[in-house]
């Protein structure tokens, strides 16, 4: 944990007059756990967006990996390479087996050889324990399943950086900590992590640093203890009661 | 490793389907009937069909219009090419072939004779031949009649020399293409009737297909994008774009030529970004605005006469090109907006995913959109398709011998409108009702396991 592998400085969006992101600075080193909560509304999700330039931010710097995110395709390109995504809605290919959603980015984009693909993507779904489901297509699987091959899908390119935005918001209870077990196991492999949630049991065990969104802004950042346990701001204090309460 | 790998299970139908479950296996096997449940109409329609067809199959006048509307080769049986030579005074005959013969191809010859007074007086003997590969028209050379063996002639209009009684003969060379299988397939592709109905619209219905795809993308993108972004490279490469006009063209070295060059292309290359989306819109919303037949008669007496007048006639679309051009131009519009619905119906998160792990737009489209979209759009696709063919009998306005033109030119000489249209529209029924069947069986075969 030395360099900063992610470095954004005063980053701002805009959705037309609505001011999402007010001016987010953030040092993400290597191998850094971050999670990132707060209310609905407040950019967490538009702020990881803009990490892989799902999102366009208008102003401030982003630098990834060393490369700085501009409007140059190849830069962005390059970034999208080493940086992999697990979404809310999963977002598997419906029309591919799991197998092929799991090697389409290693043959197209990193073109390696299909055989080589497979046996990769055959190590990352027993990892991520569904290894006897590669040749059914998502919609045979359940959602925590389809959630495990979309974190396996990301893994396949074997990015430096994994972003999971909202990753169990959508799944039935049941199969929340099926998912989780698979992220706690990641994020003690080393990996660098920034995880939009809300399971706050989640956080408290594998997060390095907390932090907490708010109306666009950065409110608090910390440790899983001290956020916990000894909140300075009352936003965060009211938030936290909020959620951890019921 | 890969002997963990369970292989691909086949989904093997148990005995006790319920009947959703068994009406959705026949489904996969993409036959439409269901042979258990014949509704009671399907029972009408079966009856009344077979009592239709045995009635007209068996008429003789349904026969020819039908024979002649399909207009399969072995209905003009054989190109016959009988014409009146006269008779020298050494009582032999000579006779031109013409127009020019196929190289290749196997012919017969014989002359029937007639009297003075017109009467029939036998018919000489039967020679056969063939034109060689290497033949051109002009060298002449006279055929030395010997029945039993088969001469190689070195030209495509060669002289034939014969004996004959007094009075006049009627040559006929009769092209034997039925002893040539690759001459069958080839007059089977130039017929007319059916086959040149379908040719052109399954040419048309590919070019409309390619010019919707392409249509469909330009119309997903941005109408309003974000100019700026990388605007000062554009204008740049105007300007170097500017320069080697300048450079190529002296005419163009004047103030004026250069400032309005200049202008031009700068312009251009500052909107470029936003160019897909306006000329994508612009085109379909004037094709789509105009008439089928209104495209149809434009390509094929404003468009083409003036590409050849144009181009000293080196560019000719007469006949099927103009016809296939003018069919694809119009239906490339309606299946531009089809592509464009069937890509906006994949939900975003497809995209975005897609992006995620590396891929460029264009191969998020390939492997990720356009594969579902396409399975989305069938029935539309399907429907277009079935459109098409039946717009393609607009073609006969520029005289092409498709179905209709064929069932008119039957018409006319026969003066038989019940049967000659009742033909045509039993042509139509059966190549729409044969395609309806492929194109659901076909949806039925894309559909993914959990659908």
């Amino acid at each position: 944990m030395s360099e900063p592998i992610i470095t954004c400085r005063d980053v701002h969006k805009w959705y037309g007059q609505f001011h999402a992101l007010r001016g987010i600075s953030l040092e993400v080193k290597k191998g850094e756990v971050i999670v990132i909560f707060g209310p609905s509304g407040s950019g967490k999700s538009t702020f990881i967006r803009t990490i892989n330039r799902l999102e366009e931010h208008q102003k401030g710097t982003i630098i990834v990996d060393g490369i700085e995110l501009t409007h140059d395709v190849r830069n962005i390109a390059a970034i999208r390479k080493e940086v992999g995504m697990v979404f809310q809605q999963f977002n598997l290919f419906p029309h591919l087996t799991v197998m092929q959603n799991v090697t389409l980015g290693p043959i197209q984009v990193r073109k390696w050889k299909k055989e080589k693909s497979e046996e990769i993507s055959m190590q990352l779904l027993e990892r991520v324990g569904i290894p006897e489901q590669a040749y059914k297509y998502p919609g045979q699987l359940s959602g925590g399943q389809q959630q495990r091959v979309a974190i396996a899908r990301a893994l396949a390119m074997q990015p430096k950086i994994m972003l999971f935005d909202e990753p169990t918001s959508a799944l039935d209870p049941e199969m929340i900590k099926e998912v989780l077990d698979v992220m706690t196991e990641l994020a003690q492999s080393g990996i660098t992590m920034l995880v939009v949630t809300h399971e706050m049991g989640f956080a408290r065990a594998v997060a390095d640093r907390m932090v907490f969104f708010d109306q666009g802004l950065i409110i608090e950042s910390g440790t899983p203890e001290d956020v916990f346990y000894h909140p300075k701001e009352d936003r965060t204090k009211l938030f936290l009661s909020q959620i951890l309460s019921h | 490793m890969s002997d963990k790998i369970p292989p691909p299970q086949p989904s093997t139908p148990s005995p006790s389907l319920i009947p959703d479950e068994r009406a959705r296996h026949r489904g996969r096997t993409g036959l439409a009937i269901s042979w258990e449940h014949i509704p009671w109409w399907g029972i009408i329609v079966l009856i009344v069909g077979v009592f239709v067809a045995f009635s007209v199959f068996t008429s003789v006048r349904y026969q020819d219009a039908l024979s002649f509307i399909f207009d399969l080769p072995w209905h003009k049986d054989v190109l016959k090419q009988l014409d009146s030579t006269r008779i020298a005074e050494d009582g032999s005959w000579t006779y031109t072939a013409q127009p020019p013969l196929t190289p290749k191809a196997h012919y017969t010859i014989y002359a029937e004779f007639y009297n003075e007074d017109g009467s029939f007086n036998g018919r000489g003997d039967i020679y056969k031949f063939q034109i060689s590969k290497e033949a051109e028209a002009g060298e002449k050379q006279a055929l030395l009649p010997s029945p039993e063996t088969v001469q190689t002639i070195t030209s495509t209009t060669p002289t034939f020399i014969g004996k004959a009684p007094a009075g006049t003969a009627k040559v006929a060379i009769v092209d034997d293409f039925r002893d040539q299988p690759l001459r069958i397939i080839k007059r089977i592709w130039n017929a007319n009737g059916v086959i040149l109905t379908i040719k052109v619209t399954l040419i048309a219905f590919v070019v409309a297909v390619i010019i919707g795809l392409v249509f469909g993308i330009m119309r997903v993108s941005s109408g309003s994008p974000d100019l700026r972004v990388n605007a000062r490279k554009r204008l740049l490469f105007g300007l170097l774009a500017v320069i080697i006009l300048v450079v190529l063209r002296s005419q163009w070295r004047t103030p004026t030529a250069f400032i309005s060059l200049l202008l031009g292309i700068e312009i251009f290359a500052f909107l470029l970004p936003a160019m897909p989306y306006t000329f994508s819109t612009l085109y379909v919303e004037i094709v789509r605005g105009v008439p089928m037949l209104v495209i149809i008669l434009y390509m094929g007496f404003a468009i083409t006469p003036a590409l050849r007048s144009a181009s000293n006639n080196t560019i000719d679309l007469r006949g099927l090109p103009a016809a296939v051009i003018g069919l694809a131009f119009g239906y490339g519009a309606y299946l531009a907006e089809v592509f464009r619905a069937g890509i906006e119906a994949i939900p975003s998160g497809q995209m975005e995913a897609a992006r995620s792990i590396g891929m460029s737009y264009f191969q998020a489209m390939r492997f990720i959109i356009l594969p579902q979209a396409i399975r989305l759009i069938l029935p539309p696709l399907g429907n277009d398709f079935i459109a098409m063919l039946k717009d393609s009998s607009l073609i006969s306005v520029i005289a092409l011998p498709e179905v209709l033109q064929q069932g008119r030119l039957w018409i006319s000489r026969n003066f038989r409108a019940f049967e000659g249209y009742n033909s045509v529209m039993m042509l139509y029924l059966i190549m729409t009702l044969l395609l309806s069947l492929l194109v659901r069986s076909i949806e039925r075969r894309s559909q993914l396991p959990n659908d």
